[in-house]
């Protein structure tokens, strides 16, 4: 079984195994915008594509439509500006994001049974490289039959292979080990950090074993800073250290975002009350049409403001957990 | 200051705002592009659900952002046909 390896372009140095194999019609599909499934989260199954994009699947908060022509499932949130977005360009539109392209390749559709897709730049995205946008919006439009079934048949496609990966899985002892292994027990396992279990005929003190270099409590102990420190090297602990400074870097940045959308937010607020007064009671076409744009940018940044204090959480979390 | 001439002056002071709005945006745009970078290449010294994840709430932050960063000149562009209408 000859599995491709995927690079992606802006981390050479990490590696991950594609599910998918050489030649599978995926692949030819996709052509240099290959999908590779390589693993999953707690939110599901997810794909790498090139640009290091990662798009989870399952998640509750995500909106779940389905577009019955396609069998994509909506990946954008629930309260997502391009639902607000679709619905004031198709009435009754929803959106869903399919699974190509740069943020997940974003495809807009009228309606289960009767989807339609539009060029994603079409609605003011900007599009990073040709060879990673959305293979839809390669196409020719409207889509023709052809077009619509080769769409269909990635689906088609991207089911059975998660569905065969899943057996596949589920069948690997190295996945779901079926047995304990032999005299496992949770403090004996080879894994595990710590001294050894104490063997039952030993006598205890209290403050530890009588052998164990334990000073007392009275005790005044000098000399130089051990090479580990709390079971792990002063090496890793600065490597550590490193990442964790790293992430701080890219959570301040997130936090200086936050605080510049602040601002415009209370600006966009300031404009929207000065043409609310402008317009009165009536008022122009032109006055009315700035007034829904602003709207629209408030509620875009307001977004934003949303998604990076979410992320600024995970990054917290992300600090806490590898500095321990 | 006639009614009209009070008007343009009420809405080129919004458009003016307007432009604040749209450049605080953009450098929140920037910072979020930075901080992507970032967490991208810790990833790539090795990724976690807790990185994934915050990339992922990035990279839509950053997509919310390019369709504000897009409506704003649109809505400045409607104010400024505004002012011009008042005196045609």
């Amino acid at each position: 079984m000859q599995h491709h390896v995927y690079q992606p372009a802006r981390n050479p140095g990490w590696k991950g195994k594609c599910t998918y194999q050489e030649g599978d019609e995926i692949c030819r599909l996709l052509g240099s915008a290959q999908i590779h499934r390589i693993g999953r989260s707690r939110q599901g199954p997810h794909v790498f594509i090139p640009g290091d994009l990662y798009l989870p699947d399952g998640n509750p908060d995500l909106c779940g439509f389905r577009a019955a022509e396609f069998g994509f499932h909506c990946r954008a949130p629930r309260d997502a500006e391009i639902h607000r977005l679709a619905r004031k360009e198709f009435g009754q539109g929803q959106a869903i994001t399919c699974p190509f392209g740069p943020h997940g390749g974003t495809v807009y559709v009228r309606g289960e049974g009767s989807s339609t897709l539009i060029e994603q730049h079409d609605m003011g995205f900007n599009v990073l490289h040709p060879e990673m946008m959305c293979p839809a919006s390669l196409m020719h439009w409207p889509l023709g039959d052809a077009e619509k079934g080769a769409l269909a048949q990635q689906a088609k496609d991207l089911v059975q292979q998660f569905n065969r990966d899943l057996r596949i899985e589920a069948e690997d002892p190295a996945f779901f080990p079926k047995k304990p292994l032999p005299e496992s027990q949770p403090l004996k396992h080879k894994g595990r950090m710590g001294r050894e279990p104490e063997p039952a005929s030993e006598d205890w003190a209290l403050g530890g074993r009588e052998d164990e270099d334990v000073p007392r409590a009275d005790e005044v102990v000098t000399g130089v800073v051990p090479d580990h420190v709390q079971g792990q090297s002063v090496g890793r602990s600065g490597m550590i250290s490193e990442s964790a400074n790293t992430a701080q870097g890219a959570m301040r940045r997130s936090e200086d975002a936050i605080e510049a959308l602040r601002n415009a937010v209370s600006d966009l607020g300031g404009v929207t009350n000065t043409v609310v007064e402008l317009l009165g009671d009536g008022g122009s076409a032109s006055l009315r049409s700035w007034l829904e744009n602003l709207r629209m940018a408030q509620d875009g940044v307001n977004d934003a403001i949303r998604q990076a204090a979410q992320g600024n959480e995970h990054a917290g979390q992300y600090i806490r957990n590898i500095s321990g | 200051m006639s009614g009209i001439a009070e008007t343009a002056a009420q809405a080129a002071q919004a458009r003016e705002a307007g432009n604040t709005a749209f450049l605080a945006i953009c450098e929140a745009e920037a910072k979020i592009i930075e901080a992507q970078g970032v967490v991208r290449e810790i990833i790539g010294n090795g990724g976690s659900d807790t990185l994934s994840d915050w990339l992922m709430l990035l990279n839509q932050t950053h997509s919310q952002l390019i369709v504000a960063r897009n409506t704003v000149p649109l809505a400045n562009e409607l104010g400024q046909r505004f002012i011009n209408n008042l005196f045609s």
